[in-house]
């Protein structure tokens, strides 16, 4: 009920007493009234004080009307300086743009005001401000987002933050001490207008996440280092230290080699002649790196090889050059760093026992000291005159375990010889050859285990190397027993290589083709991976023997293996 | 000819300044031929010593000056000098813990900060010191 019908009822009310009242006195009174009032105040009184009633009512009314609003402003006031509060001190900026992307008048919080570094934003653009100088494309990807934010009410605004091209930004802004870098993290808030379903605004918050990715860049460069540690102890440990040690003399060779390769190439001229010789020279590293679980190594090598077989045929210009050198200083930094892990571990291997002896003399046993000590003893030989050809031995027998295992092939390697004492350089050169060789049989030639039995094969796939001296001479015999050379494979993938035309294919003779495998960028299989299969391996072996002047010859049984015999005179 | 030329445009009008900024393009013009015949990452530390040692000396030159004729914006080219002093620092914390980094990067930076340097802040004084007779 109405303030005004309220009071105009009590008037009413009030004033139906007055005669009621006359008539109450004039009964008892018997007509003999002792107040005279006259009858037309009587008769009036409830319409007046009923009017009266009416005009109090409306006063009443503007009254409450008034107190109400007072508390309303009251409660808004105190709304608004709660809002402004939680608003400033948010740990993250805040700023309300309109579909126009203008900064809304002082809707912008402190924390907005410190991450971007100055203080009026109201209207504004955010292309002015925030995003000050950003390339052309970003603006447009930027506009194109807001444009989805704004018009497509249905989009989740979940799956808006995650395809927002500002997601993520770099912030740069000029100040006293300098250019300053900041990466900034946001989300966008759309104010939705429930009538109309339009948006009426949309909130981005802003986060200052400099420190935090600065952080989680140096934990990960860290872990990274750690594992690229720990992945080079369980390699160093789990490999013979003979074997180590020659890998890292030879690395050291091959890398000096082809640094003196690098240093001879011609700018802007085609260098394929140089770069092949380089390329020969990286894929032997990459697989004895492999081989003996020097992964990085191994990659880096890897990813030179392919750069070099990119520009094979191009002229080299200067940008070229420098990614070439780049790609040599990865591999050249890897081995370093591997020497300088192993150089440390040697170095607590060979001092800590006596330390430990030390304790274990204080605090009674250790058993950390025996572990120590076994590691030490299987690792630390007596630094006595190197015998190369149990060394080379002892390292192919290590390359064909690893080639077979990382193909899930079985393979055994007999290694026989006659030779007392084998010069460093021979032996050398001879593992580059073996290495290639086993690793082309474990790949191409030896069949995998089920094939083996169904073609009336032994499980294990075998290797044999022998090696003689004569009083003039070394005559390697080396076979396997694997598919062997398919001559009308070889003929047809020299011709699709363009490595011989269809008329001389035609003409030539059976051991011509089988000698076509080492010509350069030669391969029967397609795909390479860390073992062989890029056709480099085989011409490396064709310059190492023609480089010790040696003889090579192959003799083919197709199904049944291969043979090469190679002669090498003593100088 | 050296890679990175010397040209009229570095000169900042002021002896003992312009001597060491070319001296300075001499330290990195050199370690471009260490990189060019493949002795970059040989010499990689080695020249970042040299040279933090060099701009060590070069920026003391450079802010005594400054204070002795109170330069107006002396504060903020020290502060220019700091930065770079810091990113140095980080690139010899980087080598001394064995991270890899490509030799032609490092000199990238050094140009473009070296080139950057003088033609922009450094030209600012240029005016200055030539003004209270400076040569």
């Amino acid at each position: 009920m109405s303030e005004k019908l309220k009071w105009t009822i009590y008037g009413i009310i009030f004033g139906l007493f007055f005669p009621i009242i006359t008539a109450i006195i004039l009964i008892t009174c018997k007509g003999h009234c002792p107040i005279d009032i006259p009858f037309i105040v009587i008769s009036t009184a409830p319409i007046v004080l009923g009017f009266t009633g009416y005009l109090i009512g409306i006063n009443r009314e503007k009254l409450i009307e008034k107190i109400k609003k007072e508390n309303e402003l009251k409660y808004t006031e105190k709304l608004n300086r709660q809002l402004d509060e939680i608003f400033d001190n948010l740990h993250f900026g805040l700023c309300v743009v309109n579909k126009d992307l203008i900064i809304e008048p002082n809707l912008y919080n402190e924390v907005f005001i410190e991450i971007f570094g100055e203080n009026d934003y109201s209207n504004k653009s955010i292309f002015d401000t925030i995003f000050f100088g950003i390339t052309d494309n970003y603006r447009k990807e930027i506009i194109e987002f807001f444009k989805i934010v704004f018009e497509n009410t249905s989009t989740s605004e979940e799956m808006l933050n995650d395809f927002s091209p500002i997601k993520k930004f770099n912030y740069f802004y000029r100040k006293e001490e300098g250019v300053i870098e900041k990466h900034i993290a946001t989300k966008i808030i759309r104010n939705i207008d429930e009538n109309s379903k339009t948006v009426r605004n949309v909130i981005v918050t802003f986060e200052d996440v400099t420190l935090m990715d600065k952080i989680e860049k140096e934990y990960k460069e860290k872990e990274e280092l750690y594992q690229k540690r720990y992945t080079q102890l369980v390699a160093f440990l789990s490999n013979d230290i003979d074997i180590v040690k020659s890998f890292i003399s030879d690395s050291n060779l091959i890398l000096k080699v082809v640094s003196e390769f690098l240093r001879n190439i011609k700018q802007n001229e085609v260098n394929k002649e140089i770069l092949s010789k380089i390329l020969g020279k990286i894929h032997t590293l990459k697989g004895s790196a492999f081989t003996l679980g020097f992964v990085y190594i191994a990659d880096a090598a890897k990813s030179m090889e392919d750069f070099i077989k990119s520009i094979l045929e191009k002229p080299i210009d200067l940008a070229t050059m420098l990614d070439l050198i780049k790609e040599f200083e990865k591999i050249q930094s890897e081995r370093k760093f591997l020497e300088k892990t192993i150089e440390s571990l040697e170095k607590i291997i060979s001092e800590l026992p006596t330390e430990a002896k030390e304790r274990r003399a204080k605090a009674g046993l250790s058993s950390f000291e025996d572990y120590l000590k076994r590691i030490y003893e299987k690792n630390i030989t007596p630094q006595t005159e190197q015998n190369y050809i149990e060394l080379l031995k002892k390292e192919l027998i290590q390359i064909s375990n690893s080639a077979s295992k990382e193909l899930n092939k079985k393979v055994n390697l007999v290694f026989e010889h006659n030779i007392s004492k084998l010069d460093e350089n021979l032996y050398r050169n001879l593992k580059q050859v073996f290495l290639h060789l086993i690793r082309n049989s474990i790949d191409h030639g030896i069949e995998f285990p089920d094939e083996r039995i169904k073609n009336g094969k032994p499980e294990f796939g075998n290797i044999k190397i022998n090696i003689s001296e004569y009083e003039n001479s070394y005559r390697i015999i080396y076979s396997d027993d694997g598919i062997g050379l398919d001559a009308e494979k070889i003929k047809a993938k020299a011709i699709e290589k363009n490595i011989i035309s269809i008329e001389e294919a035609n003409k030539m003779k059976k051991n011509e083709i089988l000698n076509l495998i080492f010509k350069e960028g030669f391969s029967t299989k397609n795909d390479q991976n860390m073992i062989a299969g890029t056709g480099i391996g085989m011409t490396e072996i064709k310059n190492v023997i023609n480089k010790l002047k040696g003889k090579l010859k192959i003799y083919n049984s197709p199904k049944k293996g291969l043979k090469f015999e190679i002669i090498i005179p003593k100088i | 000819m050296p890679i990175f030329e010397w040209k009229d445009d570095y000169i900042v009008n002021v002896n003992l300044i312009d001597i060491q900024h070319k001296r300075l393009f001499e330290i990195l013009n050199e370690f471009y031929d260490d990189i060019m015949a493949i002795k970059g990452q040989e010499v990689i530390k080695d020249v970042i010593k040299n040279l933090a040692e060099y701009a060590t000396i070069h920026f003391k030159t450079e802010e005594d000056l400054m204070i002795k004729y109170n330069y107006p914006e002396y504060q903020s080219h020290k502060n220019e000098h700091k930065i770079f002093v810091d990113k140095v620092l980080e690139l010899m914390k980087k080598l001394e813990s064995d991270t890899f980094i490509p030799s032609i990067e490092v000199l990238n930076f050094l140009i473009d900060w070296l080139k950057n340097h003088i033609l922009t802040i450094d030209k600012r004084y240029s005016k200055f010191f030539n003004e209270h007779g400076v040569k």
